[in-house]
């Protein structure tokens, strides 16, 4: 088996950096099975640490205690995030066409949403996954060691695309939750 | 003072090892690879050298040369060297007291 091979399991980024250099190692020397291995598993922490494929960030100052400001997030994240609102975006839009303007629509929204098929699970759990996928990434949190205190930070960086995307994943599971309340809880008590 | 090398966690015995290697000498990986097994008798895999590569790089503690050669040469910065100086001072201590430890035991 050609080992080399295995760097194309990399990310893009990290490939455009390093593959050349890794490509010569490998062919400079034998290559065993547990290089193979330890390839493996970088590619898989190369996939799991953004960071890494990036090269030197000119926006992180390194000081010799070690500190590192933690870049921006990209807005690749927030931008997959914005996608998965696509379509319980438009549910609640045909919704409020046809319930709140009279607008009929070609097939009943909320019927069709009852069906319970597979598009409408995801309806409902693509704003909480458009929330995790838009905060998750603006998130650091550090904890470490000072004398004998442990001391932990919460670090949120997140720029106004992100901010917006969480807020519309928020604003939607909320309308979401006050559905199921009024339709389970409200309209059962007063009807039945 | 926290140790420079101390936000690598378990990667920094690999990423120790590249800037002791380049102390010497600007050097590519394979050099690196060859000169770390002959120091310690432990031969870095190619993911777990590049990983190092990748974070001292990212924290600006190594640099890559230019080369018109497919192995790029990587040398260490300044504050490669004072991260490398400041590590080696701390080991030194933890080294000193287990020797003078074990000679009074």
């Amino acid at each position: 088996m050609k080992w080399a091979a295995l760097i194309r399991l990399y990310p893009k980024r990290w490939r455009i950096r390093y593959e050349d250099e890794m490509r010569a190692l490998l062919e400079g020397g034998s290559v065993s099975v547990r290089d193979g291995l330890d390839l493996l598993r970088g590619a898989l922490e190369a996939h799991l640490i953004r960071d890494l494929s990036a090269g030197p960030d000119p926006r992180s100052q390194t000081t010799l205690g070690g500190v590192m400001e933690h870049p921006v997030p990209t807005k690749r994240s927030a931008t997959v995030a914005a996608l998965f609102l696509c379509l319980p975006a438009s549910f609640l839009l045909s919704v409020t066409m046809k319930y709140g303007f009279g607008y009929d629509m070609a097939f009943d929204p909320l019927e069709s949403f009852w069906t319970f098929k597979p598009i409408e699970y995801f309806t409902v759990l693509s704003p909480l996954a458009a929330l995790f996928l838009s905060v998750a990434p603006a998130l650091r949190v550090s904890v470490a060691r000072d004398g004998g205190a442990i001391k932990g930070a919460l670090v949120v960086q997140a720029g106004a695309v992100r901010i917006a995307v969480a807020a519309v994943s928020f604003g939607m599971l909320l309308v979401f939750f006050g559905y199921f309340l009024t339709e389970n809880i409200v309209y059962v008590r007063v009807h039945f | 003072m926290p140790e420079p090398l101390g936000g690598f966690g378990r990667h920094s015995e690999p990423a120790l090892l590249v800037l002791v290697s380049l102390a010497e000498r600007p050097k590519h990986g394979y050099s690196m690879m060859d000169d770390i097994d002959r120091l310690t008798g432990t031969r870095l895999g190619p993911g777990t050298l590049y990983g190092a590569i990748a974070r001292l790089e990212k924290r600006g503690f190594i640099e890559k040369l230019e080369s018109t050669d497919r192995r790029k040469p990587y040398r260490l910065t300044h504050a490669g060297q004072d991260a490398l100086s400041s590590q080696l001072a701390g080991l030194e201590v933890v080294v000193s007291t287990g020797l003078q430890r074990l000679a009074t035991a």
